[in-house]
């Protein structure tokens, strides 16, 4: 049986086999106020009791303008009750000795499971700006929007460059520490945030990537090196990363490792590409070698990343 | 073939039915909202600005601590920052920042519109690049570095006797300049139209070498370009799907395609006192992207799917072989690459949730990169403007395919234990000529597990092996470019890999304390390698503490250890390994901050971090020895003191020390020490510097402006 002839006869199979177990799908995780009625007034109601300015503060944010429908405040939105579920049992008189229903709560440490407080956001975001969060790091690690969103502050400090990356190293401890090297992006002055080559709501992309390929991310800045050029340095059009470490290095050019050692990872030419260069060659002995010290390698092979000279085989010119 | 396409229509109409049906089951019956008022919603609405003017004093210059922040000369500086925005009832609002102002990292930025209707946003950011300023040059000149004036040429640096007066000092770097516009129209709420421009300018220098033979000059390259990048997309929004149609451009176009600089050293051939270097030509690339995506599926179901086909191109005249004109060349084949490079791109990932603790997950990804640049025999090529190569050479020209499976599946045991295993198969099939391994496979798999009994407490851990399985070694290829044929290029060799990572999330309700730990560990073998890499072995840990002590105080420490080894195989000898390259860099971090509000009046913030690395290489066999240290250190101390002396107005005192010392034999090369290359004596970065400010704040507008709008 070819292929194109089983299709429909498969789908078939698939669509009645699986519609009725479909139909019976359940709700994944509970909120701890589901079935429960909405409150009389809606904010009002909320903002007798929660009258704080942290909370308050949500109608300066982009979720409470009454003026777009789409957001909670908006024409017909059940406001508060979008987010943190229906209230009508927390808002009534609760009984001696009785504790008071719960709401769904956000962030990191809040009762409500990660799953039920996501579910809420991806209500409204899955469709628009997070259309492949089930496939990132985050959600399978079960990390929650408001572990890094704060939806009720005016600014939200992960959507600001400078303060981004702070909220990132909470989790991404070991990346603090790179972009404390040395050689690295401008991260910790403030000019390039981790959402400038990082999609943290998912993506296909390896390592959660912006652009499709590593190199189409660092295109992204570094437009000059994309090419083509006509004497073509191999590992430079497959991927920027074989060479450089992008959160920081020791090294300058922010290379994973120093020259000629790292050339030497590949080049094994007969003469000066094979030689140990030991510390005898340094600057200021007898002998020192071009190929150790200042660029090394690049002394000479100085057009690493490929030449558009007729005469830059080599990459010399 | 009529009942053919029958039977797909009752599928695909039952799938949908199904998929209809499991939707509806999800959907919460709508409240009655009429009558939910919001009188107490205190929405923003009329002005608000923040506007901060003062002045800052850096005693010391450097360019390593000015690089990207501006502060690279000692003096006086303008503290300049604003933002503020105004709202109105009918949902308008344009909001602004000026950042930095007196500093030539300085930007703005405007955002306006109506949220749900339009948006459009202008931007200006300055990005200073300040690479040294402790070189020396003798060049002068842009793209035409000439010598000075009295010059004497010589076979090493240690004979140029007219060098100590000849050099003059030179501050290397440039400036990256970016512009931006954006815009964003939504009609109804099915259709979004976007259009993001982006503008960068970049004007300056950066080292750059220039060889004659075996002798070679650092010179300042001209760095005059811009880059322009266009995306723009339309969607469209169904209740469980969406479309879009993207359009991506970037157009780098440079003023410095070359240049031209003269040879310091003694000519080696008659005509070689001067050479000519190509840069980075102007290229030009475009795609179209299209992307469909489905949610709310049975069994809690996403797809998202996309395609994109990208077409490059590269078409700056050639060089000639060589400016010598004792050399005599043929003509070029071609005049210009003619370079064209095709991409083409797909991919497939689902999500779904089939059982209510069983998630799964998979994607496939495809890549290629075709290079269709034109191909051709290179008859004169000229090492460096002195010497003809004897043989001819063919370009070689790179592409590549590149195929990616995913897929996982985490179960949820226990409430608060989860276990997951996955696996990723990749697939490279290098197209192309001149290539020495055509292809690789990759299989990594894994094995997860998450233990989070609350919002206090969470583990997650996770284990794998990868292995690269490369296509044969071509050892012909390798042999044209005159490798050792046991070598095995890095990223194309062997490579079994082990890894684990620990995370770690901790919360103390009581106090609030929240810790958050990682430990990472990596290991890569290259067992069939000979010569080449050997092994690297990657490990790191990090802790990140952040205690909120109250409502006016909260802390936090952090501190973090990376340590890479590596080793690298070599043969001086082109037979078989003689030497081994050991490398051991060790970086550790850590870091303190408080930010207080102990009055009403008067805020603290201070905030301390410390990195220091250390990277030791050691050659065994030939050529053995052990290398000095290269080194780093790195402090900086911030303290900032908060005076509000009226509910609007507020003096501010800053204080920023930072030091930075750095000891590395790269760069401890002056001019004399080196005699085949005429450095420009960048000495290692050190500096200690200390940055002060005194500012005053406003705040215009804000609540009551906005009551006094409302009467």
């Amino acid at each position: 049986m070819k292929l194109p002839q089983a299709l429909p006869r498969g789908l078939l199979l698939i669509g009645l086999g699986l519609g009725p177990m479909l139909a019976f799908a359940g709700v994944p995780e509970k909120a701890p106020n589901a079935g429960a009625p909405y409150s009389a007034k809606g904010a009002d109601t909320c903002l007798s009791c929660h009258d704080d300015p942290e909370v308050v503060d949500v109608f300066h944010t982009a979720h409470a303008q009454p003026n777009d429908a789409r957001t909670p405040f908006g024409k017909g939105g059940l406001q508060c009750e979008a987010c943190h579920g229906p209230g009508g049992n927390h808002a009534k008189r609760v009984k001696k000795g009785e504790s008071r229903p719960s709401m769904i709560k956000f962030g990191r440490t809040a009762a409500t499971p990660v799953g039920v407080q996501n579910a809420m956001c991806l209500g409204c975001h899955e469709q628009t700006a997070v259309a492949n969060w089930h496939m990132g790091p985050h959600d399978v690690n079960n990390v929650s929007c408001a572990a890094c969103h704060d939806s009720h502050k005016a600014k939200d400090a992960v959507l600001a460059r400078a303060t981004q990356p702070d909220v990132c190293y909470t989790c991404h401890v070991a990346e603090r520490s790179q972009f404390q090297k040395v050689y690295a992006h401008p991260v910790r002055q403030g000019k390039l945030a981790c959402s400038d080559c990082h999609a943290p709501h998912g993506t296909v992309a390896q390592k959660q990537l912006v652009r499709a390929t590593v190199n189409d991310t660092c295109y992204e800045c570094h437009a000059e090196k994309r090419g083509p050029l006509l004497w073509e340095h191999q590992p430079v059009t497959e991927d920027c990363s074989t060479c450089h470490a992008p959160h920081g290095s020791s090294n300058p050019g922010m290379v994973k490792q120093r020259g000629p050692l790292l050339c030497q990872s590949c080049h094994s030419q007969q003469g000066h590409p094979s030689f140990g260069y030991g510390p005898s060659g340094l600057p200021g002995n007898a002998a020192p070698a071009t190929a150790l010290a200042l660029g090394n390698c690049m002394n000479c092979h100085s057009q690493v990343h490929g030449s558009n000279h007729p005469s830059g085989s080599s990459l010399t010119r | 073939m009529k009942q053919r396409s029958h039977q797909l229509s009752i599928a695909v109409a039952t799938v949908l039915l199904a998929a209809g049906s499991g939707v509806q089951a999800e959907e919460s019956a709508a409240s009655d909202t009429s009558a939910w008022a919001c009188k107490k919603c205190t929405f923003a609405q009329g002005y608000t600005s923040d506007a901060e003017i003062g002045a800052g004093w850096l005693d010391e210059s450097s360019a390593k601590f000015g690089d990207y922040t501006g502060l690279d000369e000692d003096g006086a500086y303008v503290v300049a920052n604003a933002e503020g925005g105004v709202v109105l009832e009918s949902g308008y609002h344009l909001d602004y920042e000026l950042l930095d102002l007196g500093l030539d990292s300085r930007a703005a930025s405007i955002a306006g519109g109506k949220q749900g209707a339009y948006e459009f946003g202008l931007s200006y950011d300055r990005i200073p690049r300040r690479l040294s300023d402790t070189g020396e040059t003798i060049f002068s000149g842009g793209d035409a570095l000439s010598l000075p004036g009295g010059w004497v040429r010589a076979g090493s640096t240690t004979g140029m006797t007219a060098l100590g007066t000849s050099l003059r000092p030179v501050d290397v770097g440039y400036d990256r300049d970016r512009y931006g516009a954006n815009g964003r129209f939504f009609l109804g709420d099915q259709w979004t139209f976007g259009l993001d421009y982006k503008r960068d300018e970049r004007s300056g220098t950066r080292p750059r070498y220039g060889s004659f033979g075996s002798v070679s000059t650092e010179m300042l390259r001209p760095i005059d370009d811009t880059t322009d990048r266009i995306n723009a997309d339309v969607r469209y929004q169904g209740k469980h799907w969406f479309a879009q149609l993207g359009y991506f451009a970037s157009i780098y176009d440079t003023k410095a395609a070359g240049f031209q600089f003269e040879n310091p050293f003694n000519a080696a051939v008659a005509g070689g006192d001067a050479g000519r270097m190509s840069l980075e030509p102007d290229n030009l690339y475009n795609e179209v992207a299209v992307s469909f995506g489905w949610f709310g599926l049975p069994w809690n179901m996403a797809v998202t799917v996309s395609a994109a086909m990208g077409q490059g191109s590269q078409e700056t005249g050639f060089n000639p072989y060589t400016i010598n004109p004792n050399v005599a060349v043929d003509a070029l084949p071609f005049g210009d690459l003619d370079g064209d490079i095709s991409v083409t791109r797909a991919d497939l990932a689902v999500s779904a949730r089939p059982l209510d603790r069983l998630r799964l997950r998979g994607s496939a990804a495809y890549d290629e990169r075709d290079n269709d640049s034109r191909q051709g025999t290179f008859t004169s090529i000229v090492h460096t403007d002195l010497f003809p190569i004897v043989d001819d050479r063919v370009n070689a020209v790179y592409g590549h395919e590149r195929t990616r499976l995913n897929g996982s599946a985490d179960f949820d045991v226990y409430d608060d234990l989860a276990i997951g295993v996955g696996g990723e198969w990749r697939n490279t099939d290098r197209t192309g000529s001149a290539l020495e391994v055509s292809g690789e496979e990759v299989l990594d798999g894994w094995g997860r597990v998450q233990f989070r009994p609350s919002g206090y407490l969470g583990i997650v851990a996770k284990g794998g092996v990868e292995e690269r399985d490369p296509d044969r070694y071509d050892v012909n290829v390798a042999a044209g470019f005159g490798q050792n044929p046991l070598m095995r290029k890095f990223n194309q060799a062997y490579r079994y890999r082990s890894y684990g990572e620990l995370l770690t999330n901790v919360a103390v309700g009581s106090l609030p304390l929240s810790l958050g730990a990682s430990v990472f560990y990596g290991d890569d073998s290259y067992l069939q390698s000979d010569l080449g890499l050997d092994s690297g072995l990657d490990r790191r840990y990090g802790v990140d503490l952040n205690w909120t002590v109250n409502e006016k105080i909260a802390a936090y420490a952090t501190l973090g250890r990376e340590k890479i080894d590596s080793r690298t195989r070599g043969s001086s000898t082109f037979t078989t390994a003689d030497w081994m390259g050991h490398v051991q860099d060790d970086f550790e971090t850590y870091g303190a901050g408080v930010n207080a509000q102990f009055t009403d009046k008067i805020g603290v913030n201070l905030d301390y971090s410390y990195g220091a690395g250390n990277s030791r290489t050691r050659i065994t066999g030939a050529g053995a020895g052990i290398f000095p240290v290269v080194k780093s250190e790195l402090s900086s101390f911030k303290a900032a003191v908060t005076y509000g002396f009226s509910e609007r107005a507020d003096l501010r005192l800053t204080w920023w020390y930072e030091t930075l010392e750095t000891s590395d034999w790269s760069y401890e090369a002056q001019p004399a020490a080196m005699p085949t290359v005429l450095g420009l004596g960048v000495d290692p970065y050190n500096y200690d510097v200390n940055y002060v400010t005194l500012s005053m704040s406003y705040r215009f507008g804000g609540p009551k402006a906005a009551e006094a709008a409302a009467e």
